[in-house]
């Protein structure tokens, strides 16, 4: 039977070759009826003002009734969504959920709207089943020109990105490709030469050619029965950095080590109070074995760990400071807030934002810092009196600000209609500084 | 016709006589007393575990006593001895070597660096051969006037072959209250922004010198400078330095005294706000941890009324200075404030000290088998890092450009906490393990750093056992 193989396999091939030119059109027509243009208009406070733009990125339809997955990025801060369907019909949609972790999102048609029953949609592939090599499609609206189809291969399928700045992506490795993806390609998605989805465009180095990367479609599918059943993604926290183990199995001239290393421990979290510590070597998590020999492996140590319940009790074995086996039970948190909320205090002048767990790390703020002063509106009260923006607002008239709440509250009853003036004390580092806002009215 | 015009041109020369005699007798007094010195400057990189490079410098120098003691600017010693919230990586640790002093006349003789006050942003050395010198005699003329002539001596660039000048400015402006500054345009080229400023009747007043910041850029080839305004500092101000030189002995200099708050004006406005519209001070906004200020109980919201009795006023940014100056400056040990604090007046004895070092004056260990160099955590570092006020330990001052820190990741700035799980609380621990490593000769060294805000694990492979040849 073996030896038959190759001879079973060549006209295949053949086929294969000498028809590419219609594999890509047939797979092309599979996902090009559910691919849609999306222009959202964004509202955002930016310098201290409501600012407001349209967007553009691209989607595609996965059920007939009309959801949408994109980009968070894409979808995000929009206050109105408008979409155009592959056939130029435009279909108003609202935002179903979000999740800034995996950058994604999903939108829903309002099909009744626009008298539609069913629209077309498109398949989702494997991601998993994905080879280097493989023709693949993107399609979408690169730098807004709507409907377009580029073609390359997979360039890699375990491409990992450290966390940096907005776009993280802790649990996830990204698809790279060299089919031109340009912004506006944002969202739509990378399609088999089979017609089905296996990945969705999110990024593109622009300084460099032909180098795009797309979300696993496996990662989407995840996320998108969470948001479709509970309108965000619940993960859970227990206050571990990982890092890998290839160095210290060196260092330590272990070949059979097996785990992942804790490189940090966050203050106050599960991982602190069970008496983790950085060093130790965890081997397994809630019953499942975990190894992380390469950094490429991190995401999917992340993945298990988001996944686990919340506010559950959970098992840890791991290896301590003299390599001993031990292990301790902790109790799940929710992870944190991605961003804050950003409130706009008109009168004066700046908006605000809260401080959730991920700034407070970033900006090596404490505990005690809730509140982020996000933007100064020019000519405004706020910077005539010297407030500046990236400052914690601390005090007001020397009340302490316990959190966004209880300041937004006290804005709007008192603060903005009283016409007094009122003392902040702002800090920038561990520098202090009083701003004086003066009242219209002076007493 | 003309006679009549050789007539008129001879009448104008005799007119412009006196004025070119007083430049000249003015030139002729002062241009023996003030030298160039030439020496070098130590090139600091952070890809390099050793200073290596060096670069030859040029300032001028005016000669203020008989025992061969040189004035010139802070320029000489870029490094800050004392810490400031203002982080000037770029200078070198390393003090002037193979200073030269070349007198008018031609004769180059070896001098050495004695120290520097940053405050007037001057510097003194000394002749090495005991010699006898003639100093500037300084006028005690403790007032400028607006609009006031000045000649200003000193020497043109490099390209000019260091050749002296003088020009004639006035006093453009004057600024501040006390202590006033006197400023004039300074719109002529030089070898740098100092020299020496007389006073159109042929005094010494003092010396000028370009602005607040003596030399901010360091690079190699910055030599002259021309434009802008420049000050007088007039002798009353520095006469003590010149009695009694700032002696530099790195970490051991003598150095200012240091409050440890942070200010601000205590306007109109703040008074009405604080229910007191005639109260006048200086408000307090951050008291720094550890310092002379925290220790006597000093509060963000205090406001400084009085120091040692004398009142204080603070309207403005620059009115601050004030204060600062008399902190800086206090002989005592001790000093008495009086603070507004709810309502209430108090009074707050304040044990001062000298203010702390800066990351120039800590102390670097350098590992050239690993690589890199560390440095003692100094406070300008842990403010510019805006690590907790408390943290000790060494930072990561230099990794050496692919060596095998660099390979491993190590970053310049790097918080070590850990080498091979023994924690790092000083640069003696680590000149504990960089000793053991040494005889040990692992083949990996395990640090635990911190790295913005997050912290890792590093695993630097050693040369020790792969010599060169045999891998």
């Amino acid at each position: 039977m073996k030896k038959w193989l190759p001879f079973l396999l060549l006209p295949s091939l053949l086929m294969a070759g000498g028809d590419l030119q219609s594999k890509i059109r047939q797979a092309r027509q599979k996902v090009f009826p559910a691919l849609v243009h999306i222009q959202p208009i964004k509202e955002f406070v930016d310098s201290g003002e409501p600012q407001k733009v349209q967007v553009t990125g691209s989607g595609f339809i996965f059920s007939e009734d009309g959801y949408v997955l994109t980009n968070n990025h894409v979808a995000e801060k929009a206050r109105f969504v408008m979409c155009t369907l592959s056939s130029k019909k435009e279909v108003e949609a609202e935002v179903v959920g979000l999740d800034p972790w995996t950058d994604l999102a999903v939108l829903k048609l309002k099909l009744e709207k626009s008298n539609l029953k069913k629209v077309p949609f498109a398949r989702l592939g494997d991601s998993d089943q994905l080879e280097v090599g493989q023709v693949v499609l993107a399609l979408g609206s690169p730098l807004g020109l709507a409907r377009s189809l580029s073609m390359g291969v997979i360039s890699s399928v375990d491409r990992y990105f450290g966390q940096s700045g907005d776009m993280t992506s802790p649990y996830n490795l990204w698809i790279q490709t060299d089919a031109a993806i340009n912004p506006g390609n944002s969202g739509g998605p990378l399609v088999n030469l089979d017609g089905e989805v296996v990945g969705i465009n999110a990024r593109a180095i622009t300084f460099g050619e032909n180098l795009g990367f797309a979300i696993p479609i496996n990662t989407a599918k995840y996320v998108i029965k969470q948001l479709l059943e509970k309108g965000e993604v619940e993960r859970a926290w227990i206050g571990v950095e990982w890092q890998e183990i290839k160095d210290l199995k060196a260092y330590l001239n272990l070949p059979k080590l097996q785990g992942v290393l804790i490189r940090e421990i966050d203050e106050n979290s599960p991982a602190q109070k069970a008496g983790l510590r950085p060093g130790f070597v965890v081997t397994e998590i809630n019953g499942q074995k975990v190894n992380a020999l390469y950094q490429e492996e991190l995401p999917k140590v992340r993945l298990l760990v988001s996944s686990l319940p919340v506010g559950q009790s959970i098992e840890i074995k791991f290896l301590d400071e003299n390599l001993a086996p031990q292990k301790v039970t902790l109790i799940t948190e929710k992870q944190g807030k991605f961003s804050g909320d950003e409130y706009y205090c008109a009168e004066w002048g700046f908006s605000v934002k809260e401080i959730t767990p991920r700034i407070r790390k970033h900006f090596r703020l404490t505990e005690s810092d809730k509140v982020l002063i996000s933007g100064i509106q020019m000519g405004s009260p706020a910077q005539e009196a010297g407030v500046f923006s990236g400052a914690v607002l601390k005090k007001i008239d020397n009340q302490p600000v316990k959190n966004i709440d209880q300041f937004i509250t006290a804005y709007e009853n008192q603060y903005r209609k009283d016409n007094k003036d009122h003392l902040l004390l702002i800090k920038i580092g561990e520098v202090n500084r009083f701003a004086l806002i003066k009242g219209k009215k002076q007493e | 016709m003309k006679w009549i015009l050789q007539v008129s041109l001879l009448l104008s020369l005799v007119s412009f006589l006196p004025a070119q005699k007083n430049w000249q007798k003015i030139f002729d007094a002062y241009s023996n007393k003030i030298v160039t010195i030439n020496y070098y400057e130590q090139i600091l990189s952070f890809e390099e575990i050793e200073d290596k490079e060096r670069v030859k410098r040029h300032l001028t120098g005016i000669i203020v006593d008989d025992r061969g003691l040189i004035l010139t600017s802070s320029a000489i010693y870029p490094a800050k001895i004392e810490f400031s919230a203002s982080f000037n990586m770029m200078a070198s640790a390393k003090i002037p070597t193979e200073i030269k002093v070349k007198f008018k006349n031609g004769i180059e003789l070896p001098a050495k660096f004695i120290g520097k006050d940053d405050d007037l942003g001057i510097a003194f050395i000394q002749l090495t051969d005991s010699l006898q010198t003639v100093g500037v005699q300084f006028s005690k003329t403790n007032k400028l006037n607006i609009g006031q002539e000045i000649f200003l001596l000193t020497h043109l660039p490099e390209s000019y072959d260091f050749n002296q000048i003088i020009v004639k400015r006035r006093i453009n402006s004057i600024a501040g209250g006390n202590e006033p500054r006197y400023y004039f345009e300074k719109n002529f080229s030089s070898l740098t922004n100092f020299g020496l400023a007389i006073d159109a009747s042929g005094r010494a007043v003092g010396y000028f010198y370009g602005g607040d910041r003596p030399v901010v850029n360091r690079l190699p080839f910055s030599g002259i400078s021309s434009g802008g305004l420049a000050q007088i500092v007039l002798f009353n101000r520095f006469a003590e330095q010149v009695k009694q030189p700032p002696v530099f002995k790195h970490k051991q200099t003598v150095r200012k005294k240091w409050l440890g708050i942070y200010m601000q004006p205590f306007t109109r406005d703040l008074a009405r706000y604080f229910g007191q519209p005639d109260l006048q001070g200086i408000l307090i906004n951050t008291v720094i941890k550890n310092s002379p200020a925290e220790s006597a109980g000093l509060l963000p919201g205090d406001v400084i009324t009085k120091i040692n009795e004398q009142p204080l006023v603070a309207e403005k940014d620059s009115d601050l200075e004030t204060l600062r100056q008399i902190i800086r400056n206090q002989k005592a040990d001790t000093v008495v404030l009086e603070i507004f604090r709810t309502q209430h007046f108090v009074l707050k004895k304040v044990n001062l000290r000298g203010s702390p070092i800066s990351q120039f004056m800590a102390e670097e260990v350098a590992n050239p088998e690993l690589d890199f160099s560390v440095k003692e955590l100094t406070r300008d570092v842990i403010l510019n890092r805006n690590l907790p006020p408390d943290t000790k330990g060494v930072w990561v001052s230099r990794v050496e450009r692919a060596g095998w820190a660099d390979i491993a990741g190590l970053q310049i700035g790097d918080l070590l906490l850990a080498i091979n799980d023994v924690k790092i609380q000083s640069i003696e621990d680590i000149k504990k393990i960089f000793k053991q490593i040494e005889e040990s000769k692992p083949k990996f060294v395990k640090l635990f750093v911190q790295h913005s805000g997050n912290t890792r694990f590093i695993f630097i492979k050693t040369n020790y056992q792969t010599r060169r040849g045999d891998e």
